[in-house]
This record gives structure tokens, C-alpha cells and sequence, in this order.
């Protein structure tokens, strides 16, 4: 019915020649559950999300803690398999920061106290997770869920930034892109819980990003965050 | 590794906070009880009950056994209310706790409850209002044709269901209500209270266009109406709302309400677009039981219609409520944000439509609102004046009668129904229709339609962008459904409607201007 409905549509023209359509509607009769949109068999969606990155377990550098956080803009793909059961794949593009505190307890590459020393990572990474939604009934709508998964990235981008200001006052910024102590691969797991498109997430790196036999210690493994879906 | 036990464990409480849902529990029967209704029901509703000539002793008003509701108690977390008409109970509980009831031989279906509902919209502007605007609302609907006969609702009862009436017991635009003591009852069946004269102003903008005055001006249609108030939505507790308006309508009905206006839509939250058929959706059931028992429900059409929804939500789909569809005061056409139908099983929807832009009163003073949330009470102000008029006609008769109202009747499309509906067509019931204002002449595959020049000449050109220069039009298959509608504005005496010659499955044409509605049968 639908089918024919759609097709006289397309077929049936109506042309006023000296009139003004100012409202014109074609019937179009949804009988079926769309294959495309949340809760439905395949969802994709654009998003975006804002997390720190705390010192949490000793032997951690220490960090700032708003200061050092992970920004992300994300591609994801959700399948569903049934009511309760989905599957999917994010494609990122993050940045990590690291403000590290200048203290005894962070062993460093050298023997100063920087004015400032961060730690920057860009990275492209893929992710694949299992999402439980708790909903028994829900429409055209994710609802709330549960996300497990596992990522891996490539660190396209690895910088250390120091900032000093010597004694006659002068200040000397400098920026190492690319050294061999940051490693160039990340990968770790992950938890997400949401509420439709408000997310609250947590990641545990399970990788080093700092090489550290070089004498560092390693940077903070927790990311916690929110996350924003640019869906309804 | 402490962290990581910490948060599985945070998740694990989520996991656990979330898996106990709310239910309906339907029973099979009402072993054991007994019902009186004149202990049970108001004298109104034992009224209209012998009015209509339904059965004082119907088995759906009977109450739900208490032996089961006392079984299901004690295998659930909690209960919370027994619908007579469902004769079902909404419980809280577990799927392991859902799973034991399911069992019990008395229990004949389990339905999950809706989560989120959303009032059919409002936005609010306080900076200034419009009083020409103020008294066009009910201009629309010929409101002083009522008027002038003395008919305001009076002897009537409206009930109204929404999100609070803050400022009902203050206002000076319901003062002609409170002296006359015409607000019958109140309930709030979220707080389980009587007090209702807080929370969301949703509810008291809506009351103000059925049965407000402001400034000596009727802001509604329904100023001599008895009112029943329930609060019966609460954002911060989304679970309870289908429960509450469900309770809502059985109160509704023992306290004798005639109508029910209530402009509220469920769609997204829990359901997909192809399931708005009138039969999927517990509130759309249950409305329709209202219906049965001669209470008129008046439903907005909902806001979606100019985004991905677009259709009318439920209860708006279902086929005992008069849903109603909002016009654009500025145009006097279907204003963008109004839902629009037909059913997915293809049934018309909305039924009429009204302005979806009103003067209301608020919390404090007077504003102006947008959406069909306030095109509904306009219409169930109508209704109040209709039953008025037509006491005998129950809710389905009434519903025709003011489907038969509609400026456009017969003509009917999916945004504005049949159009605002009018008070003189329901005064005089099968009001002649105006003369044949156009001719058509068929011509291969084309249609000249030529207006008498008498209806559209060149000095109408001033009215153009009102109703009065508007051609509504409705192309339709062999079932009735229609395939295309839409206006036209009319700037010439004489146009052309092509046909494409492919076209198979439009079987007619409907074609309305200034009153007069012509069909134009193809292929016959």
C-alpha cells in the first residue's frame, strides 16, 4: 500500500500556472520499522566529549587535574541485534593533555622544575564495544545503556612542551615533537553509561605512552568524561 | 586495581537501579467483587450514564479484585494503582519478579508502562500580547454566535489533565470561575494530594482558552463550564505519567466529566511512527474506553511536524478522541509545527484543527503561547458549548457533529481535518453549504477550474493571505486516502490543474474554497 501510495505520489503531478502553492504534502505512510535511526537496526551518529585525565594510582605522574583531559570528536556505528543486545564501532579523532606537576614524586628527563610541562597526544582511533540498553520498551530512541569496549589508536601526534623562565626573567618555550620516549600506539578499555545522547564514560589505557625506561614515570591510565551524541 | 573494582561496582548498581521497570498486570477477571454505583460515581456522571443509556452496572467500572492485587503485592516491589477499565495494576518490579506473576493463572497480559511524555509544547513570550490576537481565538470558531445565544458551557464539566495550575486560585482570569465555584474537584495524582495550584503552568495556560476572561474578553469558549483538575505529569518522575493519566480518566469519569482536554503526546520516547494506529499504545486503549463511556477526550495533534515525527503521537491516534490540529493565526493555514496524519492504518487524523498560537494566562498576567497544546482546550471549549447545545449526543456524535463544524467540512485533509470548526454550523446542525463559488472543466488530463466572479474578483486581492483566497485541495486513491494535500493561494479568476497521465492511483479530487467543496470523481 505503501509502496503504491509512494509511487502515485511521484506520478501525480500538480502544476498551477498564476497560483502560489503555499503548503503542499505528499502522503508518505510509514507501516514498517525504519532500518536507519536509534533503535533501529542501524544508528550512526557524530559526538562529542570532554574528559580529565586524574592521577589516580601511585606511581602515576602526577598531573592537573582539568588541565589534563581528553577531548574527542567521534563517529559511531550502532548494530542491533535485539531489544537488549547491541554492537558497534566508534572512529575518533582525540586530543590528550597532560599537565604534569613539578614535584619530587614525578621523576623527569631532567633535573630542572619547569615553569610548565605538558604532555600532548593527537590520535586517530578505532573501538569496538557491546552496548546493553535496560530499556523493555522504547521507541525511536536509545534509552539508557551500558557500553563495554576496547580501543586502539595511533598517536599521529606526540609533543612534550616544556616552559621556563630563566633567571634574567627571559622565558623559553620548547616543544619536542615527536620523541622517541612517547610511544606511537595506545589501546585500553572502556565503560560508557547513557542516558540517550548525554554519556558519562570512563577509559583505563592499558598501554604506556611514555617510554619509561627513559627514567619517567608514566602518565595517568584513567580518562573519565562527558560525552554528547548530535542526535535527538 | 582498586579503581577498576570501583567503578564495576558503580555500574553494577546502575545495572541494578534501572532493571526494575514499571508495569500494567492485567487480570483475567474480577473474581469476587462487588460495585454500587451510586456510591461509586458523582451524580453527574450517574447523569450522563442514564442520558446516554449505558449500563449503571457495566463490568469495566467494577473495581479489580483486591485478592489479586494482594497476590501481585507481595511478589513485586510496589504497586501503585488499579485501573477498573484495564482491570489491570501498575506494579514496580524486577523481570525475575514480572516472570512469577506472569505465571499466576489470574494474569493475562504484562505491558511495560511509558517513561516520557511531552506536553505538546509552549513557548512562552511575556513582553506583550496581542489583543487582537486575544479576541480572534475565539472569533475563529464564531465564538460570539454562542454567545449570543446564551451558550457558554454552562452545566457542563471539563476535565482538564496537565503538568500543574499555578496561579488558577489567584488569577484574575479564572476569578469568574472560583465565584461561581465551578472548579469541582482537584487531584494531583503524582504528589496523591489535592492541591494543584502548583508546579508546571502548562495546565492553567490551557484552562485559561477553554474557559478564561480576561479584560472582560473571553479568552475561551467555555466560560460557564464546571472544571475538574488533575495534575497528571511530572518531568523529574518520568515513570508515572501513563499510570497517573489513566487513573486520571477513571476519575475523570466517576466525577462526571463530559470532556477531557488533555494536550499532551507520547511518540519518540517510546514509540516508532508506524506504531500510531489507535491500538498499540495503552493511552490511545484507554482513551478510547473513555470514549465508550460518553466522555469526549480532546487531544492536541502534537508539535512534530516539521521534524523527523511528523505524525501525530498517541493518545492523538486513537479513534475516540477528537484530535486537534493547530492553524497559524498570522496565515490561517496549518501552522509548521503541527503533526500531521493520517493514522498508519490509514484512518483521518487530526479531526479539526485551531489556532496554535493563543493569548493565555499565566502563572501571572497574560502571554502568548504557541502550540497545539493550546489549540486542544480551544476546541474542548467548543465541545463544552456543543454538548450544551446537544445534550443527548454522546461522545461520538458530539465528535461528528463537531467534525461536521469545521470550516472546510466535507473537505478534509491530513494537517488542518476539517478545519476550525464553527459555531454556527453546530447550532444548526447540516447547515446548507454556500453556493458553488468555482467551475471545473476536464480536459486532457488537465482541470481549468474558473471562479464566479462574484467570489474572486479583482478586489479580493486584499485578501489575500487569509482563508478567503485559499483553494484547499485533496487528491485522493479508490480508499479514500489521500495521496496529496495542500493550499493554493488564489491570485487569478481562471487556473490550471495538470494531471500527469500516468497517474493511477488518485481516483478523486477535492477541491475547497470559501465554503464550497466540490469532489471531482476520475477514472470512474
Amino acid at each position: 500500500m505503501r509502496t503504491i501510495l509512494s509511487i502515485s505520489l511521484i506520478l501525480l503531478t500538480l502544476s498551477m500556472f498564476g497560483q502560489n502553492v503555499i503548503l503542499q504534502e505528499t502522503v508518505t505512510n510509514v507501516t514498517e520499522k525504519p532500518k536507519h535511526g536509534p533503535n533501529c537496526r542501524f544508528f550512526n551518529h557524530f559526538y562529542f566529549s570532554f574528559g580529565i585525565n586524574p592521577t589516580l594510582q601511585s606511581g602515576e605522574t602526577e598531573v592537573f587535574l582539568l588541565s589534563s583531559n581528553r577531548v574527542t570528536l567521534g563517529n559511531r556505528q550502532i548494530f542491533r541485534l535485539n531489544n537488549y543486545i547491541a554492537t558497534g564501532f566508534n572512529i575518533e579523532l582525540s586530543t590528550s593533555n597532560f599537565k604534569v606537576k613539578q614535584n619530587e614524586n614525578n621523576q623527569r628527563l631532567d633535573s630542572m622544575f619547569h615553569e610548565k610541562e605538558r604532555y600532548i597526544f593527537k590520535d586517530l582511533s578505532g573501538s569496538w564495544f557491546i552496548r546493553l540498553n535496560f530499556d523493555k520498551r522504547r521507541g525511536k530512541y536509545i534509552g539508557h545503556f551500558m557500553d563495554l569496549g576496547a580501543y586502539g589508536g595511533y598517536n599521529f601526534s606526540r609533543q612534550r612542551f616544556v616552559k621556563d623562565i630563566t633567571t634574567e626573567n627571559s622565558i623559553t618555550k620548547i616543544w619536542y615533537k615527536q620523541p622517541d620516549y612517547l610511544n606511537a600506539f595506545q589501546y585500553g578499555v572502556f565503560v560508557r553509561i547513557g542516558l540517550n545522547r548525554y554519556v558519562i564514560y570512563s577509559g583505563y589505557r592499558l598501554s604506556d605512552l611514555i617510554d619509561t625506561s627513559k627514567g619517567l614515570t608514566q602518565l595517568p591510565a584513567f580518562t573519565f568524561g562527558l560525552e554528547v551524541g548530535f542526535h535527538k | 586495581m582498586k579503581h577498576v573494582k570501583l567503578l564495576f561496582f558503580l555500574f553494577t548498581v546502575q545495572i541494578f537501579t534501572v532493571n526494575a521497570q514499571t508495569h500494567w498486570v492485567v487480570f483475567t477477571d474480577k473474581e469476587g467483587t462487588t460495585f454500587d454505583p451510586y456510591a461509586y460515581f458523582d451524580a453527574k456522571a450517574i447523569e450522563r450514564r442514564v442520558q446516554m443509556g449505558y449500563d449503571l452496572y457495566h463490568y469495566s467500572d467494577f473495581p479489580v479484585s483486591s485478592k489479586y492485587v494482594n497476590d501481585v503485592a507481595q511478589h513485586t516491589d510496589s504497586v501503585s494503582y488499579a485501573s477498573r477499565w484495564m482491570n489491570a495494576l501498575s506494579v514496580w518490579a524486577t523481570p525475575e519478579q514480572i516472570q512469577v506473576v506472569s505465571g499466576f493463572p489470574f494474569v493475562s497480559e504484562i505491558i511495560p508502562i511509558q517513561q516520557n511524555y511531552i506536553l505538546c509544547g509552549w513557548e512562552d513570550y511575556e513582553s506583550s500580547f496581542d489583543t487582537t490576537l486575544l479576541t480572534r481565538q475565539t472569533l475563529a470558531m464564531q465564538g460570539e454566535q454562542f454567545r449570543q445565544q446564551g451558550i457558554d458551557g454552562k452545566g457542563i464539566r471539563i476535565a482538564i489533565f496537565d503538568g500543574g495550575f499555578p496561579g488558577v486560585d489567584s488569577h484574575p482570569a479564572f476569578e469568574h470561575i472560583r465565584t461561581g465555584n465551578r472548579i469541582i474537584k482537584t487531584y494531583d495524582f503524582v504528589k496523591k494530594s489535592e492541591f494543584v495550584y502548583g508546579y508546571n503552568a502548562h495546565g492553567t495556560m490551557v484552562m485559561s482558552v477553554i474557559g478564561g476572561i480576561y479584560d472582560g474578553k473571553p479568552m475561551g469558549l467555555a466560560t460557564g463550564a464546571e472544571f475538574l483538575l488533575a495534575r497528571t505529569e511530572k518531568n523529574s518522575e518520568p515513570y508515572s505519567e501513563e499510570v497517573n493519566w489513566a487513573a486520571a480518566l477513571e476519575w475523570a469519569d466517576q466525577n462526571g466529566a463530559d470532556i477531557v482536554n488533555s494536550s499532551l503526546g507520547y511518540t519518540y520516547h517510546r514509540y516508532f511512527p508506524y506504531e500510531m494506529n489507535g491500538q498499540t499504545a495503552f493511552v490511545s486503549r484507554i482513551a478510547n474506553t473513555a470514549a465508550s463511556k460518553g466522555i469526549l477526550v480532546v487531544n492536541a495533534a502534537g508539535n512534530e511536524g516539521d521534524n523527523d515525527w511528523k505524525i501525530i503521537g498517541a493518545p492523538a491516534d486513537a479513534d475516540g478522541i477528537l484530535t486537534v490540529g493547530g492553524i497559524n493565526p498570522n496565515t490561517d493555514y496549518k501552522i509548521s509545527f503541527s503533526s500531521i496524519g493520517p493514522t498508519t492504518d490509514l484512518r483521518r487524523k487530526p479531526d479539526v484543527s485551531a489556532y496554535g498560537q493563543t493569548i493565555v494566562a499565566g502563572k501571572k498576567g497574560i502571554k502568548s503561547a504557541f502550540g497545539t497544546s493550546f489549540a486542544s482546550p480551544l476546541v474542548a471549549g467548543f465541545a463544552a458549548c456543543g454538548k450544551q447545545l446537544h445534550p443527548d449526543a454522546d461522545a461520538m456524535l458530539l465528535k461528528q457533529y463537531i467534525q461536521q463544524s469545521g470550516l472546510l467540512y466535507p473537505h478534509y485533509d491530513y494537517g488542518h481535518g476539517y478545519g476550525i470548526p464553527q459555531a454556527s454550523k453546530i447550532i444548526r446542525l447540516n447547515s446548507p453549504m454556500p453556493d458553488k463559488n468555482f467551475e471545473i472543466t476536464e480536459e486532457n488530463e488537465q482541470l481549468n477550474i474558473k471562479f464566479t466572479k462574484d467570489t474572486f474578483s479583482s478586489e479580493d486581492y486584499n485578501l489575500i493571505g487569509t482563508y478567503e483566497s485559499y483553494l484547499f485541495y485533496a487528491w485522493q486513491d479508490a480508499n479514500h486516502v489521500i495521496t496529496e494535500w495542500g493550499v493554493i493561494q488564489i491570485t487569478e479568476q481562471e487556473f490550471v490543474i495538470e494531471r500527469s497521465a500516468n497517474s493511477t492511483s488518485a481516483t478523486s479530487l477535492s477541491l475547497h474554497f470559501k465554503g464550497y467543496t466540490e469532489v471531482i470523481e476520475f477514472n470512474k
